[in-house]
């Protein structure tokens, strides 16, 4: 077909046309689509805002290394460094927030090219793969909605995608690029949680692919050794802290007591025989559990039709990937079986250590964990692609002109399909999830508060204090002085009081006697006898808050 | 491979699989469920009196509980049925008995298609172990399910269709005609399946016809005349409607509906057609057909409980890796032989493979393990083509060695995780699903009669009084005559002394009273028990006060 012959030869043209359409999809009403930031985002952005005013956390940390407490669900630290030039630039805002997740996400689109070009350098076409590579990124579904968030995860792909062209580079060029290689892969371990299990993984899986060249280059990869382990020393410490797992161990399968129930019910059953000690075994049905988890990532439905279960990660009706790309992701996999070759290998290793971490996770499939997919996907369709249409290149006839056409079209349809209900409907069906409100709430109140004593705020909707924080004009000093913040038994913390504001789960208080309180709660919460000023809805016409008086 | 030991691997093999359909039929799974039941004391009427439960002669269609049941299994049953009397075992003898043969018809089926004389005999033999061991098969020739007898016509019509092009004998052709259109007349799925896979079939030996124009026509008409009985008779096409998920729609419909309020509402025309049910109705198709390939479903969990055995799925989890390989090998040789304009077989096999689902995915509870049943042979045929990809990847002996026995060690212990769970657990792990207690309170309510009192049923029992009809063996003849099954459909109806349904108000002081669960009534005492192996109650009886 000349149409992609051309494309190769102008191909810078075509890759900064793919480039801005991948910027123009992560950008466009970056501010408005999502229609509000969720806890985590705001959570981010306050903490690089404190980070930016006085050096310290929201809980007056020096510039913590390891991880940031938040929550106390201690979020990973690059995405919290990454913003704080925006804010300085932009305001305390949600594009500030958003945007090193849209810019990374971008560039994303860019390594992915240039890996791909890294990736078959040996073969004499390696543009077109690299181009379609970077389009199927461009316009995937699941990279666009996760690149339009403040996700920590974003950052995380876009430095191990830029650690793997460095790596293949660093190798084919014998140059001290390994070291960056080294630096990228750090950071992407820094930037998110599943990433400290992908990456080592990972790394190993490269070094045992690449030993003959790495043997060759072994001051490199001592340098690289020797930085990196520096860089780690933070995370070494904080490994040793109970809070490290955490995490973990509340989102584990392993934890899973219904699991040691069953292996305990068919060891009775076979009425405690050596036999069934042995095929009963926990570690067996954990096993076939994790398997379980990890085949989750492979559904068809949630790959292609659903999405992920979280409202926040997929548009519920839309899948991850797009259903026209399955037959070039079968196409692909077949044409790099095929090639036999490290490469291939590589992509292969890639794409099955992906879900590795995500895996031992709880909710599964879990499309922001497993984002260590990106951009294996992409590049196994890419290969499917420049496979079919090589392949049809042999075959005459208008048929595949025909066949181009349609195969355009359905393309072309579910894209608009999926951007329309991106841009128009899935901001106002899930505004809920995106807690929505929070911020017109905080606004309304910081006019009116200096009126009252105390503002009463509900916890209904969950963490109230950190969009205080955020949409208020409490600065990080006064917070720290005039905050009472406590710590529940799964060591996240709460926070009851920040200044005037109360947070608690009730409105009608004996606390309140006498004095000239506002009220902000959910609509059900608020007695009927208060005097009602103002109220926010949902985008969909729910209601959010009422804001009211005792009289 | 020495003739010796091929033979006598072969024999074992044929031995296992068969042991492993037959060994406690009817006592595992030791319950039956209401199809199972029905089919068995339907055959039985047949045989006694040639009517069905509603009194019908030799029907085309067995009404049954209202969903229409093909005929074919029940002929069949009643064979089964006047040897070995009408009981568990003789139910689902047919099934076992035929999905036994399927074992050798695999082998012979694949040695049918596979060109490559060097590996044939290696990958039919392996087809057939693969099939002999698969707990689909094992699961579903089993039970007195019809699709297992639909699975084998299909295999037997594919063999003798092959066989039939490569002799040149037409008598081949004629009979794998029949038996394909006979399947049919097994299942309600068969009807999109069976047409879509003959044609296939035909196009297949395209070239093969092409010099015989008339025994081509003869072959179609032949096809055409089988299947005109059911076209023509309106409650076989009913029931398939039941089941689409164009019936169960307003789930499938939620959020597009939520779209299109918002469309009207901004006046987007173009927005509006994008919501429009029967683009939501094709994508949730090809989703439903999708599931069918989806790796939990296939190797870990399953779909019903009656349709795998506790903690398992329909393959062997070792399998996958050689059933990814043997698809990539398929596809290679299939790709092959496009390019050389040479249909061989290859194109058959993933025809089929990707036929198998196409009715399945038109049900509301897809996937569907029963439904999608005529996937056999062919994930045993990729898994036997597997290993030929591997051998082939690996030149020297030692590695060989190595695979083989790694591959071969983890296939056996999953062969023996399987069978223990199947034997060992399906009847304490799934009893609830298999309806354990039925036939014991059966049993209960006769003896109370028999004492004179007066049993009732609560309508919280699923299609009881087949139940009871099958395992008192009650005379078809009586039961026909005193009216037969289009009673059922009565909120309260009695067959002599026990009564089904809402019957409370017609119990007396000293009669029984059912149920599994807890009556609101206040006026009985429990006076006997049954219970499931975990010490749960299935099914308690009280006495009226």
């Amino acid at each position: 077909m000349k149409v992609f012959d051309t494309i190769t030869k102008h191909y810078r043209v075509a890759l900064f046309l793919i480039v801005f359409l991948a910027a123009f999809l992560r950008f466009y009403r970056l501010d408005s689509v999502p229609p509000s930031m969720y806890w985590d985002e705001v959570s981010q952005g306050y903490n690089s805002y404190s980070i930016l005013k006085t050096g310290r956390d929201e809980h007056a940390e020096l510039f913590p290394l390891a991880r940031f407490a938040a929550f106390g669900d201690y979020k990973a630290p690059v995405y919290i460094y990454a913003d704080v030039p925006f804010i300085a630039i932009l305001g305390k805002n949600t594009l500030a927030v958003r945007f090193p997740s849209a810019l990374f996400g971008t560039l994303t689109v860019l390594a992915a090219f240039f890996l791909v070009l890294e990736l078959f350098s040996s073969s004499k076409n390696k543009i077109l793969p690299g181009l379609l590579a970077a389009f199927f990124l461009s316009i995937s579904p699941w990279h666009i909605q996760l690149s339009r968030a403040a996700y920590e995860a974003n950052i995380a792909t876009f430095f191990t995608v830029a650690g793997v062209f460095l790596f293949l580079r660093s190798i084919r060029t014998k140059s001290w690029m390994f070291v960056l290689s080294a630096v990228s892969f750090v950071l992407a371990f820094y930037a998110f949680n599943s990433h400290r299990v992908f990456i080592p993984l990972f790394v190993l899986f490269l070094f045992a692919l690449f030993r003959k060249e790495l043997w060759t280059m072994k001051k490199y990869v001592i340098v690289a050794g020797i930085i990196s382990f520096i860089v780690f020393i933070p995370f070494l410490q904080y490994l040793k802290t109970p809070e490290s797992k955490l995490r973990f161990n509340e989102v584990n399968i392993f934890s899973n007591a219904d699991i040691v129930k069953q292996s305990n019910q068919w060891i009775a059953e076979d009425s405690n025989s050596a036999a069934g000690k042995v095929l009963h075994n926990r570690r067996v049905l954990f096993g076939l559990l994790y398997a379980k988890h990890y085949f989750d990532f492979f559904d068809p439905k949630y790959l292609f039709f659903t999405g992920d279960g979280n409202p926040r990660f997929s548009l519920q009706d839309n899948g991850e990937l797009y259903l026209w790309e399955l037959p070039l992701l079968l196409a692909g996999v077949y044409l790099l079986c095929r090639k036999r070759n490290r490469e291939a290998l590589l992509i292969f290793g890639w794409f099955l250590l992906a879900p590795v971490a995500a895996a031992t996770a709880r909710e599964t499939p879990h499309a922001l964990r497993s984002e260590t997919f990106i951009p294996t996907y992409e590049i196994i369709m890419a290969s499917g692609m420049v496979g079919i249409l090589g392949g049809v290149r042999r075959f005459g006839g208008k048929v595949k002109y025909l066949a181009f056409v349609g195969f355009g079209i359905i393309g072309i349809v579910s894209f608009y399909i999926f951007v329309h209900d991106y841009f128009v409907h899935y901001g106002v069906i899930y505004s809920y999830q995106w807690q929505y409100g929070y911020e017109q709430a905080v606004q309304k109140v910081e006019k009116i508060k200096s009126g009252y004593d105390e503002v009463v705020f509900t916890t209904a909707y969950g963490r109230p204090y950190i969009y205080v924080l955020f949409y208020g004009n409490t600065a990080p000093n006064q917070y720290w002085k005039d905050s009472t913040v406590t710590r529940d038994v799964f060591g996240f913390y709460t926070v009851s009081k920040l200044g005037k504001y109360v947070f608690r789960d009730h409105m009608l208080d004996s606390s309140d006697k006498g004095k000239k309180v506002l009220y902000v709660g959910a609509p059900n919460e608020i007695p009927s006898n208060f005097k009602k000023i103002d109220e926010v809805k949902f985008l969909d016409g729910g209601g959010a808050f009422v804001i009211a008086q005792n009289t | 491979m020495k003739n010796k030991l091929f033979i006598l691997l072969f024999a074992l093999i044929l031995i296992l699989g068969t042991f492993l359909r037959f060994w406690q039929l009817g006592k595992v799974p030791d319950s039956m469920d209401w199809d199972e039941v029905a089919l068995g004391y339907n055959a039985y009427s047949l045989l006694q009196t040639g009517k069905d439960e509603y009194g019908v002669s030799h029907p085309l269609v067995f009404k049954s509980f209202g969903n229409y049941e093909l005929p074919l299994y029940f002929y069949i049953d009643t064979i089964s049925i006047k040897i070995f009397g009408e009981n568990e075992f003789a139910t689902r003898f047919p099934s076992a008995l035929l999905g036994s043969i399927s074992i050798l018809l695999v082998y012979l089926f694949v040695s049918e298609f596979f060109y490559e004389e060097k590996y044939r005999r290696t990958v039919s033999f392996l087809s057939m172990l693969f099939f002999a061991i698969s707990p689909w098969s094992i699961q579903f020739s089993r039970l007195a399910f019809e699709q297992n007898t639909g699975m084998f016509l299909i295999l037997l019509g594919s063999w003798l269709f092959l066989k039939g092009l490569r002799v040149k004998k037409i008598r081949y052709l004629i009979i794998a005609t029949i038996s394909i259109a006979l399947s049919v007349y097994v299942y309600h799925s068969a009807k999109l399946f069976a047409p879509l896979f003959f044609g296939t079939l035909l196009l297949y030996s395209f070239m093969f016809f092409k010099k015989r124009k008339n025994l081509f026509s003869i072959i179609i008409l032949l096809f055409i005349v089988c299947n005109i009985f059911w076209l023509t008779d309106k409650n076989s096409v009913a029931r398939g409607k039941s089941v689409t998920f164009t019936s169960h729609s307003s789930q499938i419909l939620q959020i597009s509906t939520k779209e299109t309020i918002q469309e009207e509402a901004s006046g987007d025309k173009i927005g509006a057609l994008l919501h429009n049910r029967r683009l939501v109705f094709v994508d949730t198709y090809i989703q439903n057909y999708l599931s069918h390939f989806a790796p939990n479903w296939l190797f870990i969990t399953g779909d019903l409980n009656r349709h795998h055995a506790p903690g398992m799925g329909l393959l062997y989890l070792f399998s996958l890796p050689f059933i990814v390989a043997g698809m990539i090998f398929l596809t290679r040789e299939t790709l092959e032989s496009f390019s050389k304009r040479k249909f061989l077989p290859f194109v058959l096999i993933f025809a089929w493979f990707f036929i198998a689902p196409v009715a399945s995915a038109l049900a509301f509870d897809s996937p569907s393990a029963e439904r999608s049943l005529t996937f056999l042979p062919t994930w045993q045929i990729f898994e036997a083509l597997g290993w030929i990809a591997l051998f082939s990847l690996v030149r020297s002996k030692n590695y060989r060695r190595i695979i083989i026995a790694i591959g071969a060690g983890l296939l056996f212990i999953n062969f023996i995780y399987f069978s223990h769970q199947y034997f060992a657990h399906t009847n304490t792990d799934f009893e609830k699903d298999w309806l354990y207690g039925y036939k014991q309170s059966v049993q209960f309510a006769n003896q109370e009669k028999s004492a004179g009192k007066k049993v009732t049923f609560a309508s919280d029992f699923e299609q009881m009084y087949i139940y009871y009809l099958f395992f008192s063996k009650y005379d078809p003849k009586s039961y026909i005559a005193s009216g037969g099954s289009s009673r059922i459909w009565q909120p309260c109806f009695n067959i002599d002394n026990i009564y089904f349904g809402d019957c409370l108000p017609k119990l007396s002081k000293g009669d029984i009273y059912m149920s599994t669960k807890i009556p609101s009534a206040k006026n009985m005492k429990p006076i006997k028990k049954i219970y499931y192996t975990n010490g749960q109650t299935a099914v308690t009886a009280y006495e009226i006060l």
